[in-house]
């Protein structure tokens, strides 16, 4: 069996009148990448805060490698928070020791280690300037080192992506990749699917405070693979909701989704289609993971 | 333990290491200093000039008793001020002496001064009180003198006669007189209190701004993912509460030696310093600072911008002034029960109780029982602002209420 490194086990959390999450369970396996997806408003964040043990839940249980979640639990999460923030007055290095002394760092092995992070990501000569010297691009690598300092084995990110240009936001993957292969966990919120998809092992899709499905995402894809045609068109594609073995369809900007009826030919499909409108790209492919959300969303 | 200890420490260091904190440290003895010394230095500088003053003497009685009395010397032994004779019809030309800085004033006597009492006096700067004054005394005694004189009387029998009565204090204190330096032991004794009045409003705002510096920066979500609010608030109040403590100390060693050294600058008097009062102006600092500190991080977590903070600070600092000037008022009547009352109401003793300490030492159960009362009222305190704080400090947009901030203390 799999070691679980966060097991959610039934949590609700209110605030007020609102319930902001409701009977969550969720299982992280050890060393994946998980990406908790939904839009905005869902519940992640709330959920990736009581990971953290930033505030508790109203029912339920968090364990973290089995031990119950708490003060001893955070050392070994390094965490992202969706609002980034770092102190404008202080130097480089001497933050990032302070937030390694944070999470239970001896300060000399702190400083050891906050070299050798900035060394890799080419800040080292920046390390004695102060945080508001740094350009944004600067400071959201330092924020992303502040998080792994303490090489934790747990690393949990929230919306990571946010506010990243192309350019990072490659960088931010590769250095997830390579968490993974250091044997870390990774656990990180998106409302943005295209980036689970080439990321995930495994994924939690949440709407409004529930689970709507989770599981191992090349599972979920070969469940809802079938019947899947992916077009891409030139102009109106109206034209294509009156073919009778299309029960459905999801646009997403010139690209169409399409789903067949059980044992359709996709290639006769493909002929009635051409006959309507014309085609750009063709292709019988996996559901998008956001063509999954909406469908299930839907479906419930 | 540990990270609250790191937590104080950040917070010292970025206390300490501000341009602010090195400049009002060293500069406020300095000032302290400079409102002692300079005063007579000044005086010093500025008397170290001769004047020469003209006198227009129509009475005919004046100018010889004037010369007579006016005889203060410089410090190498010359006169201050010398006399010369003019004429009424000389106005003009004195005037322009004047001017030229040839003579420093010119007085104008009239026949009937005995009885209109007046004299004009010109002069470039009117507000010289101290020449003015001191031509006005000794003219005052010639004119009472020629006036007894020319009774009959001796003036030196009035002079005798009417000679001022001056009061020597003397403190009693546990059943004992205390005769030494009583004045300055007052006086230090308010610079205490102020200083404890300064410093908790001082600080207590560092930490409402820091704690609003790291809501609105959004540091906050990082220092929660490594430490709980109470750790984080208490690290906070701690630290920069130790550097306040820090600069109290600099400016309390400064002040005993600019009180009991043994220049005799202050006043005249060399005071003693009470250990007793030390100790339980430690005591108040300690209490009072982590009360009103709680507060001052708590606004700082509800609050959303520092305009907010602003105006969530006035009840606390009314708080803090009112039993200050309630102490001031009450002075002449210490004991009395209103201010026996006050004092051991715990938001007002760490102030109040203290500034009673100073005037008459009050009942020593009255001290234990405001202690005692201040010790569990700041331990509640500390427990509500922090609840207070954990919610608050996550929460943005919109203003909490009042009720909402009360629910927030039970949760």
């Amino acid at each position: 069996m799999i070691e679980k490194a966060i097991e959610i086990k039934s949590v609700t959390k209110r605030f007020g009148e609102l319930t902001a999450v409701s009977n969550l369970s969720l299982s992280v396996p050890s060393g994946s990448i998980y990406g908790i997806l939904g839009p905005n408003g869902a519940g992640k964040t709330t959920t990736i805060r009581m990971i953290m043990n930033i505030f508790a839940p109203d029912e339920g249980e968090i364990e973290i490698f089995g031990e119950k979640m708490g003060e001893e639990t955070k050392n070994i999460i390094g965490y992202l928070p969706e609002e980034r923030g770092l102190y404008p007055k202080m130097q480089t290095l001497e933050l990032l020791v302070y937030f390694g002394e944070l999470k239970g760092m001896e300060k000399k092995e702190a400083e050891r280690r906050g070299i050798e992070l900035l060394r890799r990501i080419g800040l080292y000569d920046w390390k004695n300037r102060k945080i508001e010297e740094l350009s944004k691009g600067m400071q959201q690598k330092v924020q992303f080192i502040a998080t792994i300092i303490h090489d934790p084995k747990i690393v949990i990110l929230d919306e990571p992506f946010s506010g990243l240009d192309p350019l990072n936001t490659e960088v931010l993957k590769e250095l997830m990749m390579e968490l993974k292969k250091e044997g870390k966990t990774i656990l990180f919120s998106t409302h943005l699917m295209e980036h689970a998809e080439k990321l995930c092992d495994y994924v939690a899709l949440i709407n409004k405070g529930k689970k709507v499905l989770d599981g191992s995402l090349s599972e979920i894809k070969r469940d809802f693979g079938r019947n899947i045609i992916s077009i891409e068109i030139e102009g109106d594609g109206s034209p294509l909701y009156q073919i009778p073995s299309i029960i459905d369809r999801y646009e997403f900007g010139n690209r169409i989704e399409l789903e067949m009826k059980e044992g359709e030919d996709p290639y006769e499909l493909l002929k009635e289609i051409m006959e309507r409108v014309k085609v750009k790209k063709f292709e019988i492919s996996e559901a998008s993971l956001n063509h999954i959300f909406i469908k299930v969303v839907k479906g419930s | 333990m540990k990270k609250l200890f790191t937590i104080a420490k950040k917070e010292y260091m970025r206390v300490v290491r501000r341009k602010g904190f090195i400049i009002s440290t060293i500069l406020s003895p300095l000032i302290m200093a400079g409102f002692v010394f300079l005063p007579n230095q000044l005086m010093k500088i500025a008397e170290e000039k001769q004047k020469v003053i003209a006198v227009v003497d129509d009475s005919g009685f004046i100018f010889d008793r004037l010369e007579e009395s006016l005889d203060r010397k410089l410090p190498t032994g010359e006169r201050v001020y010398i006399l010369e004779r003019a004429k009424r019809e000389d106005k003009e030309r004195l005037i322009e002496r004047i001017e030229r800085n040839e003579i420093y004033a010119f007085l104008i006597i009239g026949k009937d001064i005995l009885n209109t009492r007046f004299f004009e006096i010109y002069l470039k700067n009117v507000s010289d009180y101290k020449t003015i004054g001191e031509i006005e005394d000794k003219l005052s005694s010639a004119i009472s003198s020629f006036s007894l004189l020319s009774k009959g009387i001796n003036p030196d029998v009035v002079q005798e006669a009417i000679k001022k009565v001056n009061a020597v204090t003397i403190k009693v204190v546990k059943g004992k007189e205390k005769k030494t330096g009583i004045m300055g032991e007052f006086l230090f004794s308010i610079f205490m209190v102020s200083l404890l009045f300064g410093i908790i409003l001082g600080y207590g705002q560092v930490i409402m701004n820091g704690v609003l510096e790291e809501k609105t920066n959004r540091i906050i979500e990082i220092m929660l993912s490594s430490v709980n609010s109470f750790k984080l608030m208490a690290g906070k109040i701690i630290g920069i509460g130790s550097a306040g403590l820090t600069q109290v100390i600099i400016w309390v060693l400064f002040a005993i030696f600019l009180f009991s050294s043994n220049l005799n600058i202050v006043s005249g008097v060399r005071p003693s310093i009470d250990k007793n009062l030390l100790l339980f102006f430690v005591l108040f600092f300690v209490l009072g600072y982590l009360m009103y500190a709680s507060f001052f991080a708590a606004v700082g977590a509800i609050a959303g911008n520092i305009q907010e903070a602003q105006q969530m600070m006035t009840p606390i600092t009314y708080m803090i002034v009112i039993p200050y000037i309630i102490g001031i008022g009450f002075s002449s009547s210490p004991n009395s029960t209103p201010m026996v009352i006050l004092s051991i109401f715990p938001l007002f003793t760490p102030i109040l109780m203290l500034m009673r300490m100073t005037y008459v030492f009050p009942p020593l159960w009255q001290v234990y029982l405001s202690i005692a009362l201040l010790i569990g009222t700041t331990f509640l305190i500390i427990l509500a602002t922090s609840k207070i704080f954990r919610t608050g400090i996550l929460l943005y947009g919109k203003r909490p209420s009042f009720s909402e901030i009360l629910r927030w203390i039970k949760y």
